[in-house]
Parts: C-alpha cells; structure tokens; sequence
C-alpha cells in the first residue's frame, strides 16, 4: 500500500512519482499547483499517472478514486505540484470524497485548475467550474474523444477555447510524453475562463454537438438479468479455472516454480557442508520462499480477473443488478466495488469504502470485508488444500463460497439499513486497454514480490532463527528451540481441533501479520502436512475467518478509528476459533456439534433483537428523503 | 397525460420531470445528471426484484435506487 501523511480536513497521500527521485527535495510554496477537477470517470487518474509517472489507481467505474494523491510532475522544464482528486458532480456534494474535494478546491485559492471532462458530459463539467471555481485560471483536458465521435457527436476544438478562453486539450491517443508537452504549453496560456461560456440552456452551437445517448446494443443485451447473470457465471467459471485447475495455466505454472525450487535449489542447497548454513538456505530461504512464490502465478490470474473486471464498466451493470440482493443485507450497489476489491487484498478495499456515502454501511461493510478471502490466504488455502480435498479446483471453490456465505450472514446479523440513496452512472463498456491492464497486474505483481522479499522474508528468517537455535544458540532441534519454549503454551490454542501443536498456531497467529506467512510458517516446519483432512479444514476456516493482516487493521483504523479496528480484529480472530471448533466437530459427527449449534443459534437469533432494540428507529427512509431541503 | 413517481413506471416509459423532491445534496446529484424539472426522462430497465432502475436522460445514463427514484416525479 501507499505509504500515507493524513492531513486534516482532506487526506493526502503521497504518490510513489518518479519526479521526487533528485534528492527528494521538498516542493517550496512557490510552485505551481495543478488541481484535477471533474466528474467521476472522467480520467483525472489516468492523467495524473501520465503526468507524474505515479500509480494512482484507474478503473471504469465511478468511485475510484476516493482520497487526494499528490505528485510532481516536470512540465516545460518547471516543477508542477498536480493533485488528483475524487470526482465531483456539484458543489454539495453527495458522497464523503465528493466533499474532500470540494473543500480543497476552495482552500486551495492559488491552484490552477485542471477542467477534465469526457466529451460527452461536456455541460455538466463546465457548470461544475463556473460553480466551484470562479475566477480561477483554468486548463480544460478532454477525454474519450473517439467514443463521443463515433456516437454522432461533434466538437471543434479551437473554436472551443476561443470561446471559452482557456486552453483545451484533448488527451486522448496521446502518449504521456506528448502529453506533457501539451500541457505544459497549455499551462503557460491557463487563463480566467469567459463568463459568457457557460451560458444557458443554449448550449454551444457550432462548437459542440452532444452524442446521441441510451443503451449500446451490448448494454441492452447484458441488461437482461437471465443473460447477465449467465455472462457473469461463465466469467466466475473462468477465472476459477485459469487460477486453481490443476491443468489450467495456474497450476501448470504454479507446479514449474515450486518444480525449481523445492526440486532443483533445494537439491543444490543440500550440496552446502555447513549444517547450520544448509537448513538456513534450504529450510529457512528456499522451501518457505519458494513455497509463497510458486503461487504467484495464480495470484496474477486472480488479479488479472479483477483488473479486466474494472476495467471493462462490467462492474457499474453487477451493481444495477445486485443492487437488490445488497439492500436486503444492509448495502447498496455501490458497495459490490469493495466487496469485489476485497478478494484482492482486503486492505485496498477497507481504503475504497470511503466511496460509500454512509458511515454505517461503511462500517458494517468494513466487518464483513476479511471474510472475502484476500489473494495472500490463496496459498495457505491450496497448501492445506491437498490434505483434505484431493482438487484444489472444488477445494478452492469451497472455501470462497464458504467465505461469501460467512460474509453475508455476518451482514444480515448486523441488521441496518442503507442510508443513503443509490444514484451510480453507468460507466460506457469497453474493452480493457491492453496496456492499462498489464500496467496494473504488473504494479500488483510488483507488490506482491516486494511484499515477499521484505516483510515476508524478515519473517522467515526470523522464525528459522528463533526455532533451529535454543537459549545458549547452540543449533538443535525445533522442540528445544527458542521459538518452542516462547510458543509452548498455544499448543492448547488448536488441541480442540486434533492439533496440540505450538507450531501449528504460531503459524496460525502468524497470518496477522500477513497471510502469507501461515503458508510459509507451515513450509518450514512442516514438509508434508501431518495431521488429517478434519484438522486440516478446521486450520483452513481459523485462516478463512480471522482478523486480516496488519496493513487491513491499519487501513480500517484509517476509516473508523483505531479503537473500533482493533475491537473488529479482536472480535474476528475470536470468532474465528470458535467457527474453526465448531467445523471441527461438524465434520466428526453431528453428536458432538449440538451444544455448539445450539449456542450458535441463539446468538444469532437473540443478536438480532438485541440489535434491534438498541438501533434507533430510523424510520420510513424515503420519507426521510422527502425531507425539503 | 398522468402524474407519478418514477418508481411506479414501467420500463420503457418516457416523461418530462416536473419535480425532484429529497435533500439537497441528493437533489443536486440528480439534476447534474440531468433530473431537473422540464427535462426528458425514459426508464430504460427495472431490476428483477424492482428495487433499481436504470434511466436515461438528456445528460447520461445511470442507476437509481427506489428511494431516489420514490423522489422524482414526472408526467408521461
């Protein structure tokens, strides 16, 4: 994740930009600033990451960005401070980041403003400045040039800017590097726009002729919830098998790295005399390593999915459609980004449900988060996987579909209701750029690596250390080490589940970390998974259910408070066990599960009166709308 | 020429807005986007379970839940 400096009022985050490369000197006052203004979607993103060579987050849904970035960017040879900001429709904004941005356009008097508009929604953007920026200089970008032509719409662009007054720019086609250079062109002519340009209902005539609108013949097709629901089947199908079949590229790739190293490397690493050096490249590095590394591939095509998903505007027409099925749990359509976000990493998900206009939907939103797996618990669910369902294929699906019903049920036992109203424009379908969509997988894959060879491997190392050395760092066994007599008492934390092993739960605790290291943790003390299927699946739904990793507990102290995120994890990780226990004896034999179901039941069903009885009564929610303003 | 709330209309249907009731911020995200009073409104389509609709106007096209929806009315 970004590395963040909340400022008050707005929150800010410094980009990973390449221009802060010399010498990381800081930006002086005199600078000048560049604000990004527009609607949702309208590429503000895609243009701040042109400019400034960072990596704000782009996608072709509404909501996207949903807190400042801040970047340097070189144009015409002056440093440009250029802030990327949330869309915004209106002044009075709808929607908490809607907010954010408007009060830094107003507090920020000296920036120079940054019109961008899709062609089509040329009107709207130019009202948006006449209301939020009078009297300011500004530069006009406009975006999906090509799309807003070939549906009959037309535009001159210089006839454009003379009467407007300001530079206009259309972004579209242009490579970043000729991007900025006609934006710093532009910049040196940015001028306070004419009053007479955002006229009235006459619209610009000879300038601008609007597109013709309604539904594409794909949008009417996808439209129909049967053909919907069986394109969105089909498109689940495939990613599950591209990532978790066996043959699919997936595992075919995922059996060639750990091929290499648990085969090849290991095999070298036994070559080294050193007993001591020899367990610590073999055990310490190669297998634990290796063992999170091989799933990289799978993890590509999990995310791969997800991008193309974003990417496409597929995701403004599953929210139409779930909006329905989301209200009876609490939520809004809105909230199906976040959820579908949360089966990449739960913590850039936390981040994106400050797109929801409602502080307890979001609240209940960021409860229910950790039950989608994120892609870290992929390889601790296919590692343990083997020992209880022979396909990982149906052992995977298992384990999601398991994790998606525990959502849910944790949502209908919050009760509530959603708030605010659901207005979501409709992002136009396209197919993902290619270069966009590798940008990204790249930037996650990236991370992913980083992830690896620094938190992850610190960890590994640490816990080699800990566990093949005792007291007196003589080398011994891993019962004598350490990490054993600092770990002994958790051997009771599993023995429920037929696992009275410290080892087994410090790889379990481990995940809080990050979830990649129960993986890891399980490679280094466990070759081959010991204990049965049972035991196996119970460890798998403790993973499934328990608290995210510490970057997620960060990211949620950010949106709720540090108190409530550390009670969310403490309540998750504790239910988490108890869930694991009771899994444990539903597979043994019903006999045993009876008191635990008995128990569970009525804390579902007394928690939801309970609920009730302290939830203020809200009332008629579209009378509460009708309220005049 | 009948008076009703977007929420009761068909798919299909077409009519002028005569008023958005509703909070203010709600009322200025629905007239950017083109509900204003006087402006043309088609309803495209309705979710199965009839609780988002999508709709068309002369500025985009987007999605609507039925509360927001329960607040526009219009004249077919």
């Amino acid at each position: 994740m970004r590395a963040g400096a909340a400022v008050s009022g707005a929150a800010l985050q410094t980009s990973d930009a390449k221009g802060r490369g010399r010498g990381g000197r800081q930006l002086k006052e005199a600078a000048e600033e560049l604000l990004l203004l527009g609607n949702p979607n309208a590429g503000k993103s895609t243009l701040f990451n042109a400019l400034t060579g960072g990596h704000a987050r782009v996608g072709n849904w509404h909501g996207v960005t949903v807190t400042a970035l801040e970047g340097e960017a070189v144009l015409g040879g002056r440093q440009v401070k250029v802030c990327d900001l949330p869309g915004v429709y209106a002044e009075e904004g709808l929607g908490m980041e809607e907010r954010t941005a408007c009060e830094l356009i107003m507090g920020r008097k000296k920036g120079i403003i940054c019109l961008v508009s899709e062609c089509a929604a040329l009107y709207r953007s130019l009202r948006l400045l006449s209301s939020l920026a009078e009297g300011r200089r500004a530069v006009l970008v406009l975006t999906k040039k090509r799309q807003f032509l070939r549906r009959g719409g037309r535009l001159e662009e210089d006839a454009l800017e003379r009467l407007l007054g300001i530079p206009v720019v259309s972004a579209e086609g242009l490579s970043p590097r000729a991007l900025r250079e006609r934006m710093a062109e532009a910049l040196g002519r940015a001028a306070v726009p004419r009053s007479e340009a955002f006229g009235g209902e006459g619209g610009l005539p000879g300038v601008y002729a609007p597109a013709r609108a309604g539904l594409t013949k794909l949008d009417a097709f996808l439209l129909h919830p049967a053909a919907a629901l069986a394109v969105f089947l089909l498109l689940l199908l495939a990613a599950f098998w591209l990532t978790f079949a066996p043959f699919g590229p997936g595992g075919l790739l995922k059996g060639l790295i750990e091929g290499l190293f648990a085969g090849k490397l290991y095999a070298l690493a036994q070559a080294i005399p050193s007993p001591v050096l020899r367990s610590f490249v073999g055990e310490g590095l190669i297998l634990s390593v290796g063992g999170v590394l091989c799933f990289l591939p799978q993890i590509g095509m999990l995310f791969l999915f997800l991008t193309l998903l974003e990417e496409s505007g597929l995701l403004s027409r599953l929210a139409f459609f779930t909006d329905g099925t989301l209200s009876r749990a609490g939520l809004s359509g809105r909230a199906v980004f976040s959820l579908l976000m949360g089966f990449g990493c739960t913590a850039a998900a936390i981040l994106s449900t400050r797109g929801l206009d409602d502080r307890a939907m979001q609240r209940r939103v960021i409860l229910c988060l950790p039950y989608l797996s994120c892609s870290a618990k992929l390889p601790v669910y296919l590692t343990l996987a083997s020992s209880f369902f022979p396909d990982p294929f149906l052992a995977a699906l298992l384990l999601y579909v398991l994790g998606a019903g525990l959502s849910f049920a944790v949502l209908l036992f919050l009760g509530g209701e959603r708030g605010a109203p659901f207005v979501l424009e409709f992002a136009p379908l396209q197919v993902p750029a290619l270069r966009s969509t590798l940008k990204a997988l790249c930037f996650q894959l990236k991370q992913f690596i980083m992830k690896l060879g620094t938190v992850i491997l610190a960890f590994f190392i640490a816990s080699w250390l800990l566990s093949s050395f005792d007291f007196s760092f003589r080398f011994c066994a891993v019962e004598e080490s350490m990490l054993a007599h600092i770990c002994g008492g958790l051997e009771w934390l599993f023995a429920p589940v037929g696992m009275k092993d410290w080892r087994i739960a410090y790889a379990a605790l481990s995940g809080l970390v990050a979830k990649e290291n129960v993986a890891g943790a399980l490679e280094l003390f466990f070759p081959a998974f010991p204990y049965g299927a049972r035991s196996a699946f119970a460890l798998a739904v403790f993973v499934l259910a328990s608290s995210p990793c510490v970057s997620a507990v960060a990211a949620a102290a950010r949106e709720v408070g540090l108190r409530r995120a550390l009670l969310y994890a403490a309540m998750q990780t504790g239910s988490a066990l108890f869930l694991c226990y009771l899994v444990y004896f539903l597979t043994g034999g019903l006999h045993y599960a009876l008191p635990l179901f008995v128990i569970a039941f009525l804390l579902l069903f007394f928690g939801r009166n309970f609920r009730a009885g302290i939830h203020r009564r809200r009332g008629n929610v579209a009378q509460k709308l009708h309220r005049r303003a | 020429m009948k008076q009703t709330t977007l929420d009761v209309c068909k798919r299909g249907e077409r009519g002028r807005v005569t008023e958005v009731m509703g909070e203010g911020a709600l009322q200025s995200r629905l007239a950017v986007l083109g509900l204003r009073a006087g402006e043309e409104v088609t309803l495209l389509r309705v979710s199965p379970l009839k609780r988002t609709y999508l709709v068309e106007t002369r500025e985009s096209v987007f999605a609507l839940g039925r509360e927001a929806a329960s607040c526009v009315r219009v004249r077919l």
